[in-house]
């Protein structure tokens, strides 16, 4: 699986993520009705044909075979997370920076920014990870069982689960997505790959009991087969046209949110509805989230406007965690000391993704394990903390970092420490200081390497590494290219040292196969941008990726972390493990503010509008009345 | 030096145009002390005497700290041993330059947060910015970068553009007609574009920068010298030439060209004032000079984002307004000066 380079940030398409619903007025095929049931139309004429030529994948069987001996779970031992106190009712306002370029959830220019809304925050699948708990809560499963093999996971679909057209939801949606999914004529490579290579089959044995069966093996099966539904009615022109014919159809949702007809005002706002008798209203995880009855996203190009629009009230709630200059010097406004808006830090706990630098080790120079120990000495991150980031941040440890039970224990990254990186240089031949300063070796080769990075909101970095480490005799040149050519630069090893990030989410276990095996390091397009190709590293990954046992795959992990440290050619960066963020006062929150895992402040919608409060707050503004500061921090999940 | 009297009589006329005159005056100056600029601003020191022995670290290789009995390796922090030495009191002591600040370095005391208002204490006359750096340093060093990217431009969009302004006036014909229509073709090439494209795929540096300004900007000169070779060529001194036998070549660089020069000249300033245009915007959006070179545009970037911190915009946008209408004012007055009109023997 292919992981985008941190500054996009679009979710990735993975597993336990989700679609949606809308048709235009023009389209008399499967408009988004907000109640009543509808029947089924009849099954779709090509997928039951595809059925048919794949039998080893599309299996039909009865209710009668399915194993007696399983032991089904329905998450109802794991706690609630949303706040009985939530009022429903209301708009919530945001904005959007981009006009989506469709409405589409799957296929070309699909996966926008926008696509969160319609499907990562808001389709259900069958099960989710609890985000403040280990284990899985139901969502469109009521209840599931895991095969004594950890390769497939049985799934007993909620009967009153709907589409948000009124159509049941039932097993065949979820053959059809596999049908979907594995298509061509959605244009989407990455989902044909996975859904072909990763899963081995699926069971229908009645309308609401399926089984899916990975093609390996995993400590944790449940991860990888909870996967959503595509509604097979919704889908009967579904055809070699696919892209160019649903490009602005909504496809209809099981999740709360839909966008109607009328709910896109061309240039200027979108609003998502709430279907006002959502089948799950009252699912024990899902009551008492996603409150309000509408979702106002107003197109702000801008962040500094929207930044505006966030102090006028027009936005409810604003991310204030970078640049720092919005969280202190712009925020020192009247409406906060008076208690209109809120400033909110709440520290989070999920695995952190991996950002720094990537040291390409085939490079002259670079492949000698004594000058990526010296660079690691020689590279400031805690300066970069102090001047960027006024020290809201921390340093990253090495890989899998907050992985629990994963993360290596003791193992932090090498601090900045001149004579320790000058007594590593010296190891490698570099023991003299040139006439500038930079250290040079018995052939009068200087200790220089190109520094390359992409993304905007790093481009205060480099100078201060910069500075630092010729400190220590070795000078960085900066190279700043484009986010998507530095992100080729490093696809095909073209650099020297690339400051960068990955996206992530939370797994159950950190990768290691991608960025550090041996098969994929003297090729482009990989994802090993450090070019690590360790024997005895590779050997581990594998016993790693196959194995079925979680503290043998704990030990191994902690193993490969320590030899990843020493061979030090990934040197962590730093990070913000906490949100920040302003709300006015008339956004509430649970007492808990959001989950663990929770990567912004509105997602997993436990948060509501007020709409006394708000009166309350907009007469105060007029009459100057104060409410009195409040600055909310929650360290509820901190750690050191 | 022999100058013609009517260049001499045109330098005349422009110190007499006062406005212009002194902007060239003061323009001069800033030049010359940019040249000079490390003892002026920088965070080496002049002097340091320490010892017995006098050191000049300003000029050469790098000055190890232990050289003053200091615990690093690394080059000497000059203000940290200016501060030693007054505290010691024994006799060593440390010159600072006006300016102790290189335009590179972060300033960041432990407890302080960058963007720092402009302070006499700190040595930082106008601020540092948002990575703590001096902005008066980075403002010298960006304005000596900009002084030099404008000459280098000049010169090379001037080669090439008399050059093949002047061919295309004295052979006209077919080959000045495909040159124009190359020209025109040339011309329409997206710049903005070709500089995006470029320093997305490479690292600009500035001798590539300026290669690529030159490729897109010496199509204009051509044309006032084609203009220019086509008058003259019809001239008798030119038949003349001709007759004794001169090839093009002399015709074209001896005769001709010393003849248009007065339409060249009245042309430099407002070049000038347009590389540094150029260059400052290309930085401002980005796709200028590689950091962290100091440079205008990236100055005013950072303060257009950074309006809490004003003494960033400010002294950028002042900086840049000040030496634009610096140089619009000796353009005027060497327009004018070099006015045909006034001076010429064709009367």
């Amino acid at each position: 699986m292919k992981t985008s380079l941190i500054t996009t940030l679009l979710p990735l398409c993975a597993l336990v993520i989700v679609g949606c619903s809308r048709s235009t007025p023009s389209t008399s095929s499967n408009g988004a009705y907000l109640s009543g049931t509808k029947e089924r139309s009849a099954p779709n004429a090509g997928a039951l044909a595809y059925y048919r030529e794949n039998p080893d994948f599309f299996i039909f069987r009865t209710a009668a075979d399915v194993p007696s001996d399983l032991v089904w779970e329905d998450g109802s031992n794991l706690p609630v997370f949303s706040d009985p106190a939530a009022k429903r009712g209301g708009t919530y306002y945001s904005a959007i920076e981009s006009w989506p370029p469709t409405t589409r959830t799957v296929g070309p220019d699909s996966n926008s920014s926008f696509r969160t809304y319609l499907l990562d925050d808001n389709e259900l699948a069958l099960v989710r990870r609890h985000p403040n708990a280990d284990g899985y809560f139901p969502e469109l499963a009521s209840s599931w069982a895991v095969a004594p093999d950890r390769q497939t996971v049985y799934f007993r679909l909620n009967p009153a689960a709907r589409w948000s057209d009124g159509v049941p939801v039932n097993a065949d949606d979820f053959m059809f997505m596999f049908y979907f999914f594995r298509s061509e004529w959605i244009q989407a490579p990455w989902y044909n790959n996975w859904y072909t290579e990763e899963y081995e089959s699926i069971t229908k044995f009645d309308d609401h009991t399926i089984a899916i069966r990975l093609r390996e093996s995993k400590p944790d099966p449940v991860e990888r087969a909870a996967l959503r539904a595509i509604p097979e009615h919704h889908y009967a022109d579904f055809g070699p046209d696919f892209p160019q014919r649903y490009q602005w159809l909504v496809e209809p949702t099981t999740g709360p949110y839909t966008l109607l007809p009328d709910g896109m005002e061309e240039g200027r706002a979108i609003t998502l509805t709430r279907i006002s008798d959502w089948w799950a209203n009252d699912q024990r995880f899902m009551a008492n989230r996603y409150n309000p009855d509408r979702v106002l996203l107003q197109l702000v190009r801008d962040r500094d406007k929207a930044f505006e629009m966030f102090k006028l009230g027009e936005i409810d709630a604003f991310n204030l965690l970078l640049p720092p200059r919005f969280w202190y010097d712009q925020m020192e406004i009247p409406e906060v000391d008076r208690g209109y808006i809120h400033k909110t830090i709440f520290y989070t706990y999920q695995p952190e993704a991996p950002s720094g630098l990537f040291i390409n080790s085939a490079k002259p120079l670079l492949n000698n394990r004594d000058i990526r120990q010296g660079i690691a000495f020689a590279t400031n991150f805690d300066r970069v903390i102090q001047v960027v980031m006024r020290g809201d941040a921390r340093r990253l440890h090495p890989w899998a970092d907050s992985h629990p039970p994963f993360e290596h224990p003791t193992l932090r990254a090498r601090p900045f420490d001149i004579d320790q990186a000058l007594a590593a240089f010296a190891r490698a031949g570099f023991d003299r200081r040139g006439p500038d300063g930079i250290l040079v070796n018995a052939s009068g080769q200087r200790l220089s390497f190109t520094l390359t990075f992409g993304s905007a909101a790093y481009v205060d970095i480099p100078p201060i590494l910069k500075e630092e480490a010729a400190k220590a005799g070795l000078e960085l040149q900066i190279e700043r290219l484009d986010p998507t050519a530095a992100f080729q630069k490093g696809l095909q090893k073209n650099h020297e040292i690339m400051l960068s990030g990955w996206g992530g989410g939370a797994e159950f276990a950190p990768r290691f196969w991608e960025f550090f095996h041996g098969v994929n390091a003297g090729k482009p397009q990989t994802n090993n941008f450090t070019e690590t190709s360790i024997p005895e590293l590779d050997e581990l990954i594998t016993r790693y990726d196959r194995s079925r046992d979680k503290d043998d795959m704990v030990e191994l992990s902690q193993r490969m972390i320590q030899i990843l440290h020493d061979d030090s050619a990934y040197i962590p960066g730093f990070v913000q493990s906490y949100l920040r963020w302003g709300h006015w006062r008339w956004l509430k929150y649970p007492e808990w503010l959001n989950v663990r895992e929770a990567q912004y402040g509105s997602q997993y919608g436990v948060h509501w509008i007020d709409e006394e409060v708000k009166a309350d707050v907009l007469a105060a503004r007029r009459e100057n009345r104060s409410f009195g500061r409040q600055d909310i921090v929650d360290t509820r999940w901190k750690t050191d | 030096m022999h100058l013609n009297p009517l260049t001499v009589r045109k330098l005349k006329r422009f110190r007499q145009i006062r406005r212009g005159y002194w902007s060239f005056l003061v323009l001069a100056t800033l030049g010359f002390l940019a040249l000079a600029g490390e003892l002026l601003v920088n965070s080496r020191a002049l002097v340091v005497r320490h010892e017995g022995q006098w050191y000049f670290p300003t000029y050469g290789a790098v000055i190890p700290g232990t050289t003053f009995g200091l615990t690093y390796s690394y080059e000497t922090d000059y203000r940290d041993l200016q501060r030693r030495f007054r505290e010691a009191d024994s006799g060593n002591f440390v010159l600072m330059p006006p300016v102790p600040y290189n335009p590179y370095e972060i300033d960041v005391p432990p407890g302080a947060v960058p963007a720092r208002a402009p302070s006499l204490e700190a040595g930082h006359y106008l601020g540092t910015d948002t990575i703590g750096r001096d902005i008066l340093a980075r403002l010298f060093y960006g304005f000596r970068v900009a002084l030099m990217v404008a000459s280098v431009f000049l010169i090379g969009t001037y080669v090439v553009g008399i050059a093949l302004g002047c061919v295309m006036g004295y052979f006209g014909g077919v080959f000045d007609l495909l040159v124009q229509r190359l020209i025109e073709i040339w011309s329409n090439m997206p710049f903005l574009l070709v500089v995006i494209i470029v320093a997305s795929v490479m690292r600009p540096t500035i001798p590539v920068l300026i290669a690529i300004f030159v490729a897109f900007s010496w199509m204009s000169m051509t044309y006032y010298m084609r203009t220019a070779s086509y008058k003259e060529k019809a001239r008798e001194y030119v038949a003349a030439a001709q007759t004794l036998g001169a090839g093009p070549g002399r015709i074209i660089f001896h005769h001709i060209l010393p003849n248009a020069l007065s339409t060249i000249v009245t042309f430099i300033p407002f070049t000038v004032a347009g590389a540094v245009e150029i260059l400052t915007s290309l930085d401002f959006l980005g796709f200028g000079i590689p950091p962290p070179t100091p440079s205008w545009g990236e100055l005013l970037r950072q303060g257009t984002q950074n309006l809490n911190a004003p003494w960033i915009v400010a002294s950028a946008f002042g900086a840049l307004v000040t030496v634009l209408i610096l140089v619009t004012f000796v353009g005027e007055a060497v327009r004018e000066a070099f006015d045909p009109k006034k001076f010429t023997l064709y009367r």
